[in-house]
């Protein structure tokens, strides 16, 4: 009884040491199994952009034909759930109905506005609004295991009623007909032409998900670091991210991604050794918005103020010397030109700096109160507008004028180049004579010199002789 | 003796103290004149329905090292020329346009310290028979003392002006059409193109329109789109506006159409043709082709002139060989 017990035992521990060595053989003839269900480490989804998608809908009542204002629906209705302008920035680009549009102001939680105007077809109620972000996805982690002559599949989330006719959908990524897949070769992995696949076409491992698969040649490695693109920089050939029902300003929406290591090159037919799921997250945009005030500046100097802009009396100025008089001096606020002379001409000047923000530009007029005079004594403007400046330097005539010089002369009232040269204009009390202007939008601190000249005749009266201008700066309407 | 110490010394207190009181209560206007200001905003665009009041605030900046006094006035204004100019007109000559008595500020005058900016309210209300389209008026800001010219010239008062565009809406007239549209020139060699346009307003009130040109070559495909700038065009007066096409290369003829979209849901619209010939470029083309083309039948010429001698001197060989069979 105790040789059969014995006996027994040790058939026991023969089959027992014969099993181990049998699986010892195994394990040595496919060691990969011995790792299966490890996780891939330091998994991530880097994407160019977190920014969600926009599914909107046009809502017709304050969006016409013609116009460049778009107002979008404020109540969702499945695909559309993208009810604010909230993920909506300047430089947009947006389809509208069948029309590609950018977005050129946000004008309200609902409103915004667009260029070119809408055209017809687009304007229509329901008329689909779609931002389509596509961020190239980054996908990165290192491996358990060295899987040799194997493939990685990543599998992104899909939409299960629409997930590939190229708009934004709100369960998943839009697979966007065609997407390229590409890796950088390592120690180990060399890798081939990646293969994406919309889920349901191939890729049906796992329902709702889509498919990008690279795989490669070579021994594997452990701990060595894959880095997997999804998609392009440029948004060509690139999965467009979700526009999800449920977003909450600043707060992350997170999908699901999964990596898969595959002992074969072809995915579908070879088994998954290293596996492991992560997160993307899109953040609906916080926008970040400072008003900069619409301003006109308006500085005016003479030659015994304005320390920073001065009028140097002794420049010279379109071959005019600023100020030739030595009883004459200018202000702010006003010009003396001294004793008036037969045999010369009498100059001051003033300087007149505008800037302005205002996308309209400026202009700068000028009006007067009458001719220069003194009780019924005149000194007569050469010319006064609307009639055309002309020169102003025959001595020993009774004359008087301004002349602008600078670069912002308005080029409609005294010409450009040499006409505009030596040419002087009085001013009127109700036609303005434009001495500036810049209609082309936003200026720097620009500077004009305004000359004043003077000749006088052997019959002007004696005395000293007076009025008032106005110059007018304000942006052009 | 103590009293008159500290008499004479509370005296003198008091003349130092009323000297920086008085300093300070009126502070000195010695350099009044020195005027840099800015004002924000330059314009303003508001739409009121008769009776509606509407309110607004305008900033004033003294950008000078010293104090400035200014007064506030109100006057219309109109646009005559093509480039926008506000003119300065009186409540008669404003006529439908009239806006000033509408505006009321809530102060005309304001001293402003060195480096301060000062706020003033402009409280708009449209009376009960305003008529719907445009009405202008702007506050115009200028120094309140004036100076007078110290021998012959002139008292010189710089102000700056804040604009108001009120429309009143009801029943408005929307018209507007390009007047021209035009091309610097029918043919180019190159570009770049450069586009000159004159948009008419011919309704109540100002338009901005959304205008764009679009440029298709001969085949009717569409090259670029060239969005012009939306300015605003004053009724019955006509705006400039310029565009220009950056594209260096082109053959043949190319159509421009430019779109004016205004008001509410209007548009018009006018086309025009222009060529591109690179007429320099297609004769030295032209001049390289016809050198290859001599080049190549001289060298084709005296290849079969080497060929013809070949064959002569074959001929002659065989000959020979000929006569020395026959020998």
């Amino acid at each position: 009884m105790a040789t059969t017990h014995y006996n027994l035992l040790t058939s026991k521990l023969l089959f027992g040491f014969g099993a181990t060595i049998v699986c010892v053989g195994l394990s040595i003839i496919h060691p990969t199994h011995l790792v299966e269900g490890t996780n891939l480490t330091s998994v991530t989804d880097t994407l160019q952009s977190s920014r969600l998608s926009v599914a909107a809908r046009v809502n017709a009542t304050g969006t016409t034909v013609g116009s460049s204002s778009v107002l979008i629906k404020t109540s969702s209705s499945t695909p559309f759930f993208s009810t604010t302008t909230a993920n909506l920035k300047v430089g947009d680009s947006l389809v509208i109905g069948t029309g590609t549009y950018t977005v050129v102001g946000i004008n309200a939680v609902d409103k915004f506005s667009v260029s070119p105007v809408l055209a017809s077809g687009d304007a229509d109620d329901n008329d689909p609004i779609y931002l389509k972000s596509k961020p190239q996805h980054v996908v990165s982690f290192k491996t358990a295991s060295a899987v040799p002559n194997g493939s990685f599949r990543i599998l992104l989330p899909a939409d299960p009623t629409t997930p590939n006719n190229g708009d934004p959908d709100p369960d998943g990524f839009d697979f966007n007909t065609t997407v390229d897949v590409t890796a950088v070769d390592l120690t180990g992995y060399t890798f081939g032409s990646g293969v994406a696949t919309a889920t349901g076409v191939g890729c049906t491992t796992l329902a709702n998900y889509h498919c990008f698969d690279i795989p490669y040649t070579g021994s594997g490695a452990v701990s060595a670091t894959i880095v997997i693109k999804i998609g392009n920089t440029n948004g060509t050939n690139t999965p467009i991210a979700p526009a999800p029902s449920n977003t909450t300003l600043g707060i992350a929406e997170t999908y699901p991604f999964i990596v898969k290591n595959f002992d074969g090159t072809l995915p579908e037919s070879s088994t998954s050794i290293d596996s492991t799921a992560g997160r993307i997250a899109f953040l609906e945009g916080v926008r970040v918005t400072a008003t900069v005030d619409p301003i006109i500046s308006m500085t005016i100097c003479g030659d015994i103020d304005c320390v920073v802009q001065d009028v140097n009396p002794g420049d010279v100025v379109d071959s005019e010397t600023l100020s030739n008089n030595t009883g004459g001096t200018s202000s702010s606020t006003s010009v003396s030109l001294g004793g008036l002379d037969l045999a010369y001409p009498r100059l001051q000047a003033q300087k007149i700096s505008i800037a302005t923000n205002a996308s309209q530009g400026y202009v700068l007029t000028a009006l007067d109160d009458g001719d220069m005079r003194k009780g019924t004594d005149t000194i007569n403007d050469i010319v006064t507008p609307p009639t055309a400046p002309v020169l102003l330097n025959t001595v020993g005539t009774e004359e008087y004028g301004l002349h602008p010089s600078g670069s912002h002369v308005d080029s409609v009232t005294w010409g450009t180049g040499g006409a505009a040269l030596n040419k002087y204009s009085g001013t009127d009390t109700a036609t303005p004579l434009t001495l500036a202007s810049y209609i082309t939008g936003p200026t720097a601190l620009t500077n004009t010199y305004v000359i004043y000249k003077a000749n006088i005749s052997e019959v002007t009266a004696q005395g000293d002789y007076e009025h008032s201008i106005f110059y007018t700066a304000t942006s052009t309407f | 003796m103590f009293l008159p110490y500290i008499r004479s010394n509370h005296f003198a207190r008091l003349i130092v103290t009323s000297i920086f009181a008085t300093g300070l209560l009126f502070p000195s206007f010695a350099h009044a004149t020195d005027f840099r200001i800015v004002v924000s905003p330059p314009s303003t665009e508001i739409s009121i329905k008769p009776q509606e009041v509407s309110q607004k605030t305008i900033k004033i900046t003294n950008n000078a090292t010293t104090a400035i006094e200014l007064k506030a006035t109100i006057s219309d204004f109109i646009v005559q020329d093509d480039q926008g100019t506000p003119i300065k007109v009186s409540e008669q000559a404003s006529g439908r346009y009239l806006a000033a008595p509408w505006i009321t500020l809530s102060r005309y005058n304001l001293t402003i310290a060195p480096q301060a900016t000062e706020e003033i309210i402009v409280i708009v209300q449209a009376p009960t028979d305003a008529l719907a389209g445009g009405h202008y008026a702007g506050v115009f800001f200028s120094p309140k003392q004036s100076t007078k010219p110290t021998s012959t010239g002139a008292e010189v008062v710089p102000e700056v002006g804040s604009l108001f565009a009120i429309n009143i809406p009801g029943d408005i007239k929307y018209d507007a059409t390009i007047t021209s549209f035009t091309t610097s020139q029918p043919v180019y060699e190159f570009g770049p193109i450069s586009f000159q346009a004159s948009i008419a307003n011919h309704s109540d009130t100002h338009i901005s329109p959304n205008s764009q040109i679009v440029i298709k070559d001969m085949l009717g495909q569409t090259l670029s789109s060239i969005p012009l700038a939306a300015t605003n065009i004053f009724p019955f007066t006509t705006r400039a506006l310029t565009g220009t096409w950056d594209n260096v290369w082109g053959l043949g003829r190319y159509s421009a159409e430019l779109t004016a979209a205004y008001g509410p849901s209007f548009a018009t619209s006018r086309i025009l043709y222009f060529w591109i010939m690179p007429y320099r470029l297609i004769a030295a083309i032209i001049i390289i082709i016809l050198v290859l083309l001599a080049l190549f039948v001289l060298i084709n010429r005296r290849r079969k002139h080497q060929e013809d001698t070949r064959d002569t001197q074959i001929d002659s060989l065989k000959r020979r060989i000929s006569e020395l069979e026959n020998k």
